[in-house]
């Protein structure tokens, strides 16, 4: 994934990013205090038809992505944990295997014009099981899950089929610390498996933690780089006040 | 569909404990309704004539819900329908028999839809709310269609306000075992349409990639469109196909009964049917079991007129009214038991 | 054509819409209006034949709109049912029990008994109406009070920090809604007709929702839309059965302007019209 020279408005914001880059095999730590255009980076990422006006480069998985639409987008080989799990990332009314399928209905397995419900079933019931996600049937309603067995759901979907780019927000928030060890874990692990991992959060631990370069975000623009070897708390926060 | 069941039985007993008030028997009021309802094979077939019309309305109203949409306007939908299938059937007599019926389904079916198509882009492109824009053209619907059998296909052997005779070979007379059954009575082959649209609508919201994205779209339209649903395509889309539902009324009524456009023949179908839809809760086989009580309902109390000194045949809309306001209570409770909102 | 035709055709309206702005401003959507109506002219013309006084009716009539307002407030506000839901229920319950009730009282599911003349308003309802228009007016824009109920339907949470409860504000709002849209109806059976007739409102209910709409949701346009739409109803009356050079007007086309006109208005081809933010959102 590479951003440069990228100016996108949208009706209330600017995100004006002078280079910003993903490799396989590492993971890329945005911090920020929230607000900063976290959101409209996810937004142009995956929504970029909701932007009034994309300028400069925006290639995604080899692809020119600055007018593909969310559709397209998820032809690619891309996984997105949501910025908000209920809101952009299930449905809470609807059982967990309705919520699995979300996003794969018009890709791979269920490039059907009929869903093939028993086969998705079988699918479902394997990844809760790999993914420990608790109560372990696919027909239990994901709003009577827990937190961190949400997140587990939602991290189980998105990696089912190895993306080979995740864009992860905010992975552990709400989520116990038992499911956040857990998925840190997945994320690690993907990267050893040659992800290249966006991985924007909140909680500068977890982002010192995972991250190989963090990336500090400012009123839309990128504030300060750092590479694993600089990592301090203190310069990371200074730079998020808008200091450099 | 269990507690909108024991919904309709609340409605049912709380309007029958009412014509105490009246001075009624309330027993005796409900043998009334149902020997009117189901007393002869005749009656029942009016109790079915008004169940296929609810069918249809109920099927759309509960499509257009399902994608998270409010249909108010099935009632001009079911008038646009009738409408383009009578003018068909009184302007085209010629069009040969096996080809006719088939037609005039299509063309009510697509009236209905495009009908509907205006509230839904008017929605997705404008933002204006779907509620009052449907509302507003049911009144619009009436007026046009009263204006256009009066004007274009007025009966010219009658003094009523109604349309002539649409060409018999529109009406499928020759295979309607269900009129024949059922000794002339209003109810037709139509019936068996509506049955079959209940099917195929369960089906496709159950089986098919399309039912899937209208579903997540009606429930959370953000999360839809991060899994690459294009929301305001498909909700486009949902509310044609539940205009189109809609216009099967026609078929119920110009083709397999009268034949002609009455004008103000529909005794409310399209607002009856969001009470079909919101008791069967949107399941397109419950909308089977409450259309069916619905229409008894509705038949039954049409004798009340006669049969009772005290009481109405408007009577059934305080029933329809209480158990809707049941049903809106219940999916509050619903909604706050999960603790979750889906905005 | 005079102004006064069109200001005696556009009083229910008016009543109606001003109930209709007090009830959506605050958040609360009240498609029951026409049901309101309808219980407003029905008790209004019993009472006032019962008593022999068209004020006494006009009163009561008030307090039943606002009765039966407070089960739909209790029902969206307290219980927060769907408000578009409840107020077809509403509709629907209203012209299930007015026919059932008047068989009661009157032994006839038609009309109630006729009004003596010295029992019916003779211009009253118009001037109550104009004062509305001017008081609600003054005080939506003029007072602070006011703020409150913009606020209440656009930005309730604002509203609550700064202590005054919208809770509160849509309750009050409902229940007047209620009274002055059962005055819309009153104003049908005591001053435009001399008794109630099944269905009398026939869609005014809509029509004055209409106008609230066309007006954009502000008291003093509400009421030209009003005027236009009782315009359109003088019109249509008029022109009935009326031909020119052989051409018959259409008059059912002249009675579906009000709802063309409304659609356009509200599909923003003239103007900018959006209706509250926090409109149809329970607290």
């Amino acid at each position: 994934m590479q951003l440069k020279e990228l100016r996108a408005e949208t009706l209330d914001f600017k995100l004006d990013i002078s280079s910003l880059e993903v490799h396989a095999g590492e993971i890329l730590g945005i911090a920020g205090v929230e607000g900063n255009g976290q959101k409209e980076l996810i937004q142009l990422l995956m929504h970029p038809k909701k932007f009034k006006k994309i300028e400069g480069h925006l290639e995604i998985l080899g692809h020119d992505t600055r007018f593909y639409s969310t559709r397209a987008l998820r032809q690619l080989s891309l996984g997105v944990f949501p910025e908000d799990r209920l809101r952009w990332g299930s449905v809470p009314s609807l059982n967990l295997l309705q919520n699995f399928i979300l996003g794969y209905q018009r890709k791979l397995l269920a490039a059907k014009k009929f869903l093939p419900w028993n086969e998705l079933f079988k699918i479902c019931a394997e990844q809760i099981k790999k993914f420990n996600v608790r109560p372990e049937s696919p027909l239990a309603l994901f709003s009577s899950l827990s937190g961190g067995n949400q997140q587990k759901l939602v991290v189980a979907r998105e990696l089912y089929l190895n993306p080979n780019l995740i864009l992860a927000s905010h992975p552990s928030r709400g989520v116990d610390i038992g499911a956040t060890e857990f998925i840190h874990q997945q994320l690690l692990d993907a990267k050893k498996g040659n992800a290249a991992i966006l991985l924007i959060s909140s909680e500068l631990d977890e982002l010192i933690k995972l991250s190989d370069r963090i990336v500090v975000l400012y009123r839309g623009r990128i504030q300060a780089e750092f590479s694993r070897s600089h990592f301090n708390e203190n310069k990371i926060g200074a730079a998020m006040g808008g200091i450099s | 569909m269990k507690k909108s069941l024991i919904g309709f039985i609340i409605g049912l007993v709380l309007a029958l404990s009412l014509t105490l008030f009246a001075g009624e028997n309330p027993l005796h009021i409900a043998w009334i309704l149902m020997k009117s309802a189901f007393g002869s094979s005749y009656d029942l077939g009016l109790t079915l004539y008004y169940t296929t019309g609810l069918i249809f309305t109920g099927l759309s109203v509960s499509l257009a819900f399902s994608a998270g949409l409010f249909n108010i306007g099935a009632e001009g939908q079911l008038l646009m329908g009738s409408i383009a299938a009578a003018l068909l059937g009184v302007l085209f007599p010629h069009v040969p028999g096996f080809l006719a019926p088939i037609l005039a389904v299509l063309v009510a079916g697509l009236a209905g839809a495009l009908w509907a198509l205006i509230p839904a882009l008017l929605k997705i492109y404008r933002g204006s709310h779907e509620v009052i824009v449907t509302m507003m053209m049911n009144f619009i619907a009436s007026g046009l269609t009263s204006w256009a059998v009066l004007q274009w296909i007025p009966n010219p052997d009658s003094q009523n306000p109604e349309s002539a005779k649409i060409a018999s070979s529109y009406m499928f007379q020759d295979i309607d075992f269900v009129k024949k059954l059922l000794g002339d009575s209003p109810a037709s082959l139509a019936l068996v349409l509506a049955l079959f649209g209940a099917f195929v609508l369960w089906f496709v919201m159950k089986r098919t990639r399309w039912g899937y994205e209208v579903h997540i779209s009606g429930l959370n339209p953000s999360a839809a469109e991060r899994a690459g649903i294009d929301v305001a395509k498909i909700q486009i889309q949902a509310f044609c196909w539940a205009g189109a539902l809609a216009a099967g009324v026609a078929v119920t009524e110009v083709l397999g009964n009268s034949g002609q456009f009455r004008i103000g023949f529909s005794p409310e179908f399209g607002f009856i049917g969001i009470a079909v839809a919101l008791m069967a809760r949107n399941h397109p086989l419950g909308i089977l079991l409450s259309a069916f009580l619905m229409g008894a309902l509705h038949k039954g109390a049409s004798d009340l007129d006669f049969e009772t000194t005290t009481i109405t045949r408007d009577f059934s809309k305080i029933i329809q009214g209480v158990i809707i306001l049941f049903v809106a209570v219940q999916s509050y409770r619903i909604f706050k038991k999960r603790g979750s909102r889906v905005s | 054509m005079s102004v006064e035709t069109i200001l005696r055709l556009a009083t229910p309206l008016i009543f109606t819409s001003l109930g209709g702005f007090l009830s959506e401003r605050s958040g609360v959507i009240q498609i029951g209006l026409e049901g309101l109506m309808l219980v407003g002219a029905f008790v209004g013309a019993t009472v006032a034949f019962g008593a022999s006084s068209c004020w006494l009716g006009w009163l009561v009539a008030f307090l039943a709109g606002v009765i039966v307002a407070a089960i739909y407030a209790f029902f969206v506000i307290e219980l927060e049912a769907d408000q578009i839901v409840t107020g077809t229920a509403l509709n629907l319950t209203v012209a299930g029990l007015i026919p059932f009730v008047s068989k009661i009282l009157f032994n006839t599911t038609g009309s109630t008994p006729t009004l003596d003349i010295s029992n019916r308003f003779f211009w009253e309802p118009i001037a109550i109406a104009l004062l509305s228009v001017v008081l609600i007016q003054i005080w939506f824009s003029k007072t602070n009070s006011g703020l409150w109920l913009k606020f209440a339907g656009e930005k309730p949470k604002a509203l609550e920090s700064s202590g005054v409860s919208p809770r509160k504000i849509r309750w009050l709002c409902s229940l007047m809604a209620g009274g002055l849209a059962a005055w819309g109806g009153a104003s049908l059976s005591l001053f435009l007709a001399s008794s109630y007739s099944p269905l009398m409102t026939s869609g005014r209910g809509f029509i004055a929702l209409a106008a609230l709409i066309f007006g954009r949701w502000k008291p003093w346009s509400a009421f030209l839309a009003c005027l236009l739409f009782g315009a359109a109803e003088t019109l249509q009356i008029h022109w009935q059965g009326q031909s020119v050079g052989g051409f018959m007007i259409p008059v059912q086309l002249i009675q579906i302007l009000p709802y063309i006109f409304t659609i356009v208005a509200l599909a923003g081809f003239v103007g900018k019209n959006s209706p509250p933010a926090a409109l149809g959102r329970p607290l």
